[in-house]
C-alpha cells in the first residue's frame, strides 16, 4: 500500500453473514484498507458511478470482489458495467461466490474479471482462501487512475 | 330379255319345226328374232328414257318405273307375241292337229323348264326372288342366277336338242323310206296282179277285182282301178286327197299269146297326213322324256350340287352373323364332303384361334386389373406424364386422394399444376436436366393445400417415345412428426439446461446459508477459545474484561443469529423445492374450466389489495379450456400478483386479461402497465429464487417458477415480452387436447 491514495475495497455482497465473515478474515489476513460493502447490484453501481461524493473521476483507487447472485443487478450486470465502461475498465474485479459453475466461470472471466474464487464451504478452507485474497492484495499493484 | 323367255321362244321354235313343214321354221324364227328384237331394244330406251327424265326426288318412283313397268310391258308383249304364234299355228293349220302339239310342246316347255321346280325348290332353300331390297348375303338375286339352275338347263337344253336333232332326222328318213315303201308296194301289186292274171283270158275278168280288191288291202292302199277310170275296174273309193300311183301291168290278151297292158291305178293317203300324226306322237313322247329327264336331273342336282352348296351357304351365313359353333353336316366323299370337311376344319381352326384370343385378351385385361388394382391399391403417388407436353397420361388412386380430385379431372392436365408447382412450367426433368430422386418437393392439391411428398422420376421408353413416371409418398406426417420431434429435443434439450442451471442454482443456493453457518460456527468456536482463554487466566483483568465482553455480547449472539438465519434459509429453501417438486408430482385432474367463472372470482380475493393500489382489471372474452382447475386458479392467481404487486407507484394501474384461441391451443395474457422488466433479467425471470428489480415488496422468488412447472405440466408454454417502465405481458398457452406431462419436462419435475 505504497500508493498515496490506498487502494479501497468494494465488497458486494448480498449475504449479511458473507460479508462479515469476508470482512473479517481480511482483516485477519492484515488487510487495513478500507471496506466499502453493499448488498445488492444496484447500490454497488450507485457507488461505482454516481455523481457527489462518490463521483466516478473522484473515486479512490479501488478493487471489487464481486458476488455473481445479488437481487436488483446481478454480479454479471455489475462486472459488464464495470468492464465496458472506459473510466472503470481497469479496476481489478475478484469475483467471490460460493457457484463453481464452469458456464459461470468462464462467462466471468469473458466479461473481464481478473479473478475467479470460490467461497468453500469449509470455514477453515473458506479462512484460508479470503486470507489469500488479503495476502494477493497485499502485493498486487492496483493502478491509479488519477 | 329374260332367259326364261328366250327358252320359251326357243321350245316355240323347236315346236314349230317339228309340227309344221319348214315354212314354218323360218316363221318361228322370225318370231323369236323380232321379239329379242323389240324387247332388247325396249328395255335400255325405256329405262334410259325414264332415267334422263327423273328427278332427284322422284328417283326412288323412277326407278320403281324402270325395274317395274318395263318388264310388265315385256310379259305383255311375251304374252301377245306368243299367242299371235299359236294362234298363227292353229289357224293356218288343222287345228285337230293342235292338241296333241300341244300337250307335246307344254311336256317339253316343262322339261326344259325342269328347273322350275328346282327353282322353286332353291327358293324355299333360301334364295330369294326377284326383291330389290333383299339383304346382298341372301344368295342369289333371282334363282336363275343360281349355278344349279343354268347346269340343269344347259343340260336339258342339250338333251332336248340333240333328242329333236334326232328325231327330225328320223322323221325325214322315214317320210322318204315311205315315200320308197308306197312305190315299192305298188310294184308288189303290180306283180301280183300280173301274177294272179297270167294265163287267165281276159273273159274270165271275174277274178280281177276279187284279186285286186284283196292286194291292195293288202299294200294299204285306200282305193284301186285297173284300167282306165272310165272303163276299167274300180274298188273302193279314194279320199279327196288321195294321191295315185299308176303301174303298168302286162296281161294275157284276148287272143292266147297276145299281151295287151293294163294301168293299174292305185291310191293312198298323203304321206304328210301320216306324218303329222307320227309327228306329234313323236313330240309327245319326246316332251314326256325331256320332263322326266329334266325332273331327274333337277334331282339329281338339288341332291348333289345345290343341297350341299346351300348348307355350304347357310354355314357361311351363319358364320358370317357370327355363330361359330354351326358345323357341316359331312355325309359325303365327293368334293362336296371334302368342302365341307376342311370348312369345318378352318372353323374349329377359327374357333381354336378365337378361343386362344379370347384366352390371351381375358389374360390381358386380368393383368391389367392387376395391375391397375397393385397401382391402386400402393400406398404412393404414381403418374405418367408425357414429358413433350407435361400432360398427366395417368394417375393412380393415391395420388388422386392426396390431390383431393377425380382422376378424370387430373389427366390431361399439366404436371406442374399439382406437382412441382413452385417451378411453374420450368420442368426440372426436361428445362433443367436434374434428376429427380427421393427429393423432398411439394405438391399442390386441387383445393390448393401444399403437401411435402418425397419424389421420385425415373424415364422409360414407352411406344416408340419417352415417359415421365413419378412416384411420390407423403412425408407431411412424417414432417410433422419430424418438426414435433424437433420441437420435443429443443424442448428438452431446454429442459435439461434448465434442469442444469437449477441444479447449480440449487446448490449456490443451498451452499451460501452453509457458507455462513460454518463460519460462523468456525467464529463461534474461535470466540468460545478465546474466552476459555481469558477466563482460564488466574485472574480476570480488567483488560481481560474488555475483550470479552464484546465477545459474550456482540460476537457470539450475533454468529448464533447468523446460524439460525442461515438454517431458516436452507430451510425455506428445502420447503420451496419441495413444493416445487410436489406441483411435478401431483396428479393433475383435466376438466372443463370456464375462465369466466375463474378469473372473477380471483379478483375478488384481490379486491382489497386492488382497491388499496387503485387498480383496474379489464377482462376481455374469455373461454373455456380443459385444465386442472387448482392449477389455473395457481398460474393466473401468481399472474395476477405479480402484475398487482410490481405496478408503478404513483400511476393508476392497469391489468387486462384476455385469451385467443387458435387451431390448436389457447394463449391466455396477462398484461399490466407496472414497471417492466429488463432485457437481462428475462432469462432469470423463472428460475428459482430469483427476485428481480427493486426489492420493494415481499416475495420468495418462487412464484413464477411455480407457474413456469404448472403451465408446462398441462403442456403449455409460458413466455413474457416486456418494455422496462411501460408494463410486461405474460402469456401462457393451454392445448386443447390436455397433455399431462406433455413434450415440456416441467422444472424440478425430475428431481
Amino acid at each position: 500500500m505504497n500508493d498515496q491514495r490506498p487502494v479501497t475495497i468494494l465488497l458486494v455482497e448480498d449475504d449479511p453473514g458473507h460479508a462479515v465473515l469476508i470482512e473479517k478474515n481480511l482483516r485477519r489476513a492484515g488487510i487495513e484498507n478500507g471496506i466499502v460493502s453493499v448488498g445488492d447490484g444496484q447500490r454497488a453501481m450507485d457507488f461505482l458511478f454516481s455523481e457527489g461524493a462518490f463521483a466516478v473521476d473522484r473515486l479512490p483507487p479501488l478493487l471489487v470482489l464481486l458476488d455473481l447472485n445479488l437481487p436488483v443487478l446481478d454480479g454479471y450486470q455489475v462486472l459488464k458495467a464495470i468492464k465496458s465502461d472506459s473510466r472503470t475498465k481497469h479496476v481489478p474485479v475478484i469475483i467471490l461466490t460460493t457457484t463453481d459453475n464452469p458456464q459461470e466461470v468462464g462467462r466471468c472471466y469473458e466479461l473481464g474479471c481478473n479473478a475467479y474464487v470460490t467461497k468453500p464451504v469449509e470455514y477453515d478452507r473458506f479462512s484460508t482462501a479470503i486470507k489469500t485474497i488479503g495476502e494477493f492484495l497485499t502485493i498486487i499493484k492496483v493502478p491509479a487512475k488519477s | 330379255m329374260n332367259e326364261r323367255t328366250s327358252r320359251l321362244l326357243m321350245g316355240i321354235a323347236l315346236i314349230a319345226s317339228l309340227a309344221f313343214e319348214w315354212s314354218d321354221v323360218i316363221l318361228a324364227f322370225i318370231g323369236v328374232l323380232l321379239f329379242e328384237g323389240v324387247t332388247n331394244w325396249r328395255v335400255p330406251v325405256v329405262l334410259s328414257r325414264l332415267r334422263a327424265g327423273g328427278t332427284p326426288q322422284g328417283r326412288g318412283s323412277v326407278r320403281d318405273v324402270a325395274t317395274r313397268i318395263p318388264f310388265d310391258v315385256e310379259r305383255a308383249l311375251r304374252l301377245i307375241i306368243g299367242g299371235l304364234l299359236l294362234l298363227s299355228a292353229v289357224v293356218l293349220r288343222d287345228a285337230l292337229w293342235f292338241f296333241p302339239w300341244f300337250i307335246g310342246f307344254a311336256l317339253t316347255i316343262a322339261g326344259i323348264t325342269g328347273v322350275c321346280p328346282m327353282a322353286l325348290a332353291l327358293k324355299k332353300l333360301g334364295f330369294r326372288s326377284e326383291d330389290p331390297g333383299a339383304e346382298p348375303h341372301e344368295l342369289t338375286r333371282t334363282w336363275q342366277e343360281s349355278i344349279a339352275v343354268k347346269i340343269t338347263a344347259v343340260v336339258v337344253y342339250a338333251v332336248v336338242l340333240v333328242a329333236f336333232v334326232i328325231t327330225v332326222i328320223s322323221l325325214w328318213e322315214g317320210e322318204r323310206r315311205m315315200r320308197g315303201e308306197y312305190a315299192e308296194r305298188a310294184d308288189h301289186l303290180a306283180y301280183a296282179l300280173a301274177t294272179d292274171l297270167h294265163g287267165r283270158a281276159r273273159s274270165a275278168g271275174g277274178a280281177g277285182p276279187f284279186s285286186l280288191d284283196d292286194h291292195a288291202r293288202q299294200y294299204g292302199f285306200s282305193a284301186a282301178t285297173v284300167g282306165t277310170p272310165a272303163e276299167g275296174v274300180r274298188i273302193g273309193t279314194p279320199g279327196p286327197n288321195d294321191v295315185a300311183v299308176t303301174r303298168l301291168v302286162a296281161r294275157e290278151g284276148r287272143d292266147a299269146g297276145m299281151q295287151e297292158t293294163v294301168a293299174v291305178t292305185l291310191f293312198h293317203r298323203p304321206l304328210a297326213e301320216q306324218f303329222r300324226s307320227r309327228r306329234a306322237t313323236v313330240v309327245l313322247w319326246t316332251g314326256g322324256a325331256a320332263l322326266l329327264f329334266g325332273l331327274f336331273l333337277t334331282w339329281v342336282i338339288l341332291k348333289f350340287i345345290a343341297r350341299p352348296i346351300h348348307g355350304l351357304v347357310a354355314a357361311t351365313q351363319a358364320v358370317a352373323a357370327g355363330n361359330l359353333a354351326v358345323r357341316v353336316e359331312i355325309g359325303r366323299a365327293d368334293e362336296f364332303g371334302i368342302l365341307a370337311r376342311f370348312f369345318n376344319r378352318m372353323l374349329d381352326q377359327v374357333v381354336q384361334e378365337l378361343t386362344e384370343r379370347k384366352r390371351t385378351e381375358e389374360e390381358l385385361r386380368r393383368s391389367e386389373e392387376q395391375l391397375q388394382a397393385i397401382l391402386d391399391s400402393i400406398h404412393a403417388g404414381i403418374m405418367l406424364i408425357d414429358p413433350a407436353t407435361h400432360e398427366i397420361e395417368y394417375v393412380n388412386a393415391f395420388a388422386a386422394s392426396l390431390i383431393g380430385a377425380p382422376k378424370a379431372a387430373i389427366v390431361g392436365r399439366v404436371c406442374h399444376r399439382f406437382v412441382c408447382p413452385s417451378q411453374q412450367g420450368r420442368c426440372p426433368i426436361t428445362d433443367r436436366c436434374e434428376t429427380v430422386d427421393n427429393s423432398e418437393r411439394v405438391l399442390l392439391t386441387a383445393q390448393g393445400e401444399r403437401i411435402a411428398v418425397v419424389k421420385s422420376v425415373v424415364s422409360i421408353p414407352y411406344k416408340g417415345t419417352t415417359r415421365l413416371i413419378e412416384s411420390f409418398i407423403n412425408i407431411s406426417d412424417r414432417k410433422r412428426a419430424e418438426e414435433n420431434l424437433e420441437r420435443y429435443a429443443a424442448e428438452l434439450r431446454e429442459s435439461n439446461e434448465e434442469l442444469k442451471s437449477f441444479v447449480y442454482s440449487a446448490a449456490h443456493d443451498l451452499r451460501a446459508p452453509l457458507v455462513n453457518i460454518r463460519g460462523f460456527a468456525g467464529e463461534l468456536a474461535a470466540s468460545l477459545r478465546q474466552v476459555d482463554g481469558l477466563c482460564t487466566a488466574p485472574e480476570l483483568t480488567a483488560e481481560a474484561r474488555e475483550t470479552l465482553l464484546p465477545i459474550l455480547r456482540r460476537d457470539v449472539p450475533a454468529a448464533v443469529d447468523f446460524i439460525d438465519s442461515s438454517v431458516k434459509r436452507v430451510d425455506t429453501l428445502i420447503n420451496a423445492m419441495l413444493k416445487l417438486s410436489r406441483i411435478g408430482h401431483r396428479t393433475l385432474h383435466p376438466e372443463p374450466v370456464d375462465l369466466a367463472d375463474l378469473v372473477p372470482g380471483l379478483l375478488q380475493s384481490f379486491g382489497h389489495q386492488m382497491a388499496q393500489e387503485n387498480v383496474t382489471v379489464t377482462c376481455g372474452s374469455l373461454p373455456a379450456v380443459v385444465a386442472d382447475r387448482a392449477a389455473m386458479e395457481q398460474i393466473l392467481g401468481n399472474l395476477l400478483d405479480n402484475a398487482v404487486k410490481y405496478l408503478n407507484r404513483g400511476s393508476a394501474g392497469r391489468v387486462e386479461i384476455s385469451a385467443e384461441r387458435t387451431e390448436t391451443e389457447t394463449i391466455v395474457t396477462v398484461r399490466d402497465n407496472g414497471r417492466g422488466i429488463s432485457g437481462d433479467d428475462m432469462t432469470k425471470l423463472f428460475k428459482m429464487f430469483r427476485r428481480l428489480g427493486v426489492q420493494d415488496v415481499p416475495g420468495e422468488g418462487m412464484g413464477l417458477a411455480y407457474v413456469k412447472a404448472l403451465v408446462r405440466r398441462q403442456g403449455g408454454r409460458i413466455w413474457c415480452e416486456s418494455e422496462p417502465g411501460k408494463g410486461s405481458a405474460f402469456a401462457f398457452t393451454i392445448p386443447h387436447e390436455f397433455r399431462q406431462d406433455g413434450p415440456s419436462v416441467a422444472a424440478g419435475r425430475e428431481r
